[in-house]
C-alpha cells in the first residue's frame, strides 16, 4: 500500500518535472486548470446574474426550519421583484452578519413611507426573528432579503458543511485536484 | 523491441487508452518536430480564447461595484466568457479534429485516432485534406505487457512513414 502510494507520488512529480521542462504545455495546463476553475465560478456568476440574488444556491445550516428542511439541505433562490407573501421560505442577511438565514415569512406590511416590511420565523422556533436581527431592528426590508426558496436537494449540502467545519480537508481537496488536472493531459 | 532501448520513465497504464494515445502522440510530435518546423497557429488561438476567457472571467470576479450594481458587467462578462469557451470547443472538435501536427508550410499534417478500449493505433499523413498514407499500428509494437514505451522503435517507424508518404506526393 504504502509502495503504491510511494509510487503514485513519484509519478506525479515526474509529469510535473516534465511540465517544467515545456514552457508552453505548462501555460497550456495552467490555463486549463484556470479555465475548469472559471468555469464553475462563471456558472455560479451566471446563475447570480438570472435569479438577481447575491447567493442563488445556500445550504441549510441549522435545523430551525425543520421538517420542512434540514441540515445539510441545498436550497435554490429567486430574486426577482414580484411582492414577498406570509408563508414564503426567504434567506435573509443581517447587517454586519455573514452568515444568511433561511427562515419563513410571518408577517408583511408597508410603513408610512410606502416600504415593505417583514417579519420572519424559523417553523422550528418558539418565537419570531426579532432576537436575530441587528440591535434596534425589529422588521426586516426588502433590500435584506437574498431571495425566497424556489426548489431543494436533500443532504447534497452535508459536503459544503464538513468542508466548512475542516478546512484543512477543503485545501486537501482542492490541492489534489489542481495536481490531478495539471498532470493529466486529456484533450 | 530491445531491452537496453526501452523508455526507461515511469510505465503507462496499457488500458488506460487516453495515456497510451498522449504518450504516442507526444513522442510523434518530438520527433517531427526535430525534422520539420510545427505550425503553432492553432495552439495560439487556442491559448489566445483561454486567455480572453480568463480575462473576463476576472473582471466578473473583481468588479468594483457591489451586487446588484454590478449585475451588467457580470451579465456581459459571463456572456464573453462562455462565448469564448465555446469557441475554444468549436476550434477543438471542428478544426482541430483528430489533427496532433501541422507543418508550418503547411505541406502536411498528421492525424492520429485510438478509440477507447482498442489497440489500434491510427495514423495518417494529410497532404492539401487528401489521405496520402493511411495505417493502422497495434500498440503492442511499441509497448511492453507492463507498459513500457519503445520510444526509439516508435520514432523510426514515424520517420519512415512520413518520408515514403511525402516521397510519395511529391510523385
Amino acid at each position: 500500500m504504502i509502495a503504491m502510494l510511494k509510487d503514485i507520488v513519484n509519478k506525479q512529480i515526474a509529469e510535473l518535472k516534465k511540465l517544467w521542462d515545456n514552457k508552453a504545455e505548462l501555460l497550456f495546463q495552467l490555463l486549463n486548470l484556470a479555465m475548469i476553475v472559471f468555469s464553475a465560478l462563471m456558472i455560479w456568476k451566471g446563475l447570480m446574474f438570472l435569479t438577481k440574488s447575491e447567493s442563488p444556491v445556500v445550504v441549510v445550516l441549522s435545523g430551525s426550519m425543520e421538517p420542512a428542511f434540514q441540515r445539510g439541505d441545498i436550497l435554490f433562490l429567486n430574486n426577482q421583484e414580484n411582492p414577498i407573501r406570509i408563508g414564503e421560505i426567504v434567506v435573509f442577511k443581517i447587517k454586519d452578519r455573514d452568515i444568511p438565514i433561511v427562515h419563513r415569512v410571518l408577517k408583511v406590511h408597508e410603513n408610512a413611507e410606502g416600504e415593505v416590511e417583514l417579519l420572519t420565523k424559523g417553523d422550528n422556533n418558539r418565537i419570531d426573528d426579532r432576537s436575530l436581527y441587528a440591535p434596534g431592528q425589529l422588521w426586516l426590508k426588502r433590500e435584506d432579503i437574498l431571495g425566497r426558496a424556489v426548489g431543494t436537494l436533500r443532504y447534497v449540502g452535508m459536503v459544503t458543511i464538513m468542508l466548512n467545519d475542516y478546512p484543512m480537508l477543503k485545501y486537501v481537496l482542492v490541492g489534489l485536484m489542481g495536481l490531478f488536472v495539471l498532470t493529466n493531459k486529456e484533450g | 523491441m530491445s531491452d537496453s532501448t526501452l523508455e526507461l520513465a515511469y510505465p503507462v497504464e496499457i488500458g488506460d487508452t487516453v495515456q497510451v494515445k498522449q504518450c504516442l502522440d507526444e513522442s510523434l510530435i518530438t520527433t517531427l518536430d526535430a525534422t520539420y518546423p510545427r505550425s503553432i497557429r492553432l495552439d495560439t488561438i487556442k491559448v489566445s480564447l483561454m486567455i480572453a476567457a480568463c480575462f473576463f472571467a476576472l473582471i466578473a470576479q473583481f468588479t468594483p461595484e457591489p451586487f446588484p450594481e454590478s449585475r451588467l458587467t457580470l451579465g456581459i462578462c459571463v456572456s464573453l466568457y462562455f462565448v469564448c469557451s465555446g469557441l475554444l470547443q468549436a476550434v477543438t472538435t471542428f478544426v482541430e479534429k483528430d489533427t496532433v501536427f501541422t507543418a508550418a508550410d503547411k505541406s502536411f499534417e498528421v492525424r492520429t485516432e485510438l478509440k477507447r478500449f482498442e489497440s489500434d493505433y491510427s495514423f495518417k499523413v494529410v497532404v492539401n485534406e487528401k489521405v496520402v498514407f493511411s495505417e493502422n499500428w497495434s500498440i503492442g509494437l511499441f509497448f511492453t505487457e507492463d507498459g513500457y514505451f519503445w520510444n526509439e522503435g516508435f520514432e523510426a517507424k514515424v520517420k519512415e512513414v512520413v518520408t515514403q508518404a511525402l516521397g510519395k506526393k511529391k510523385e
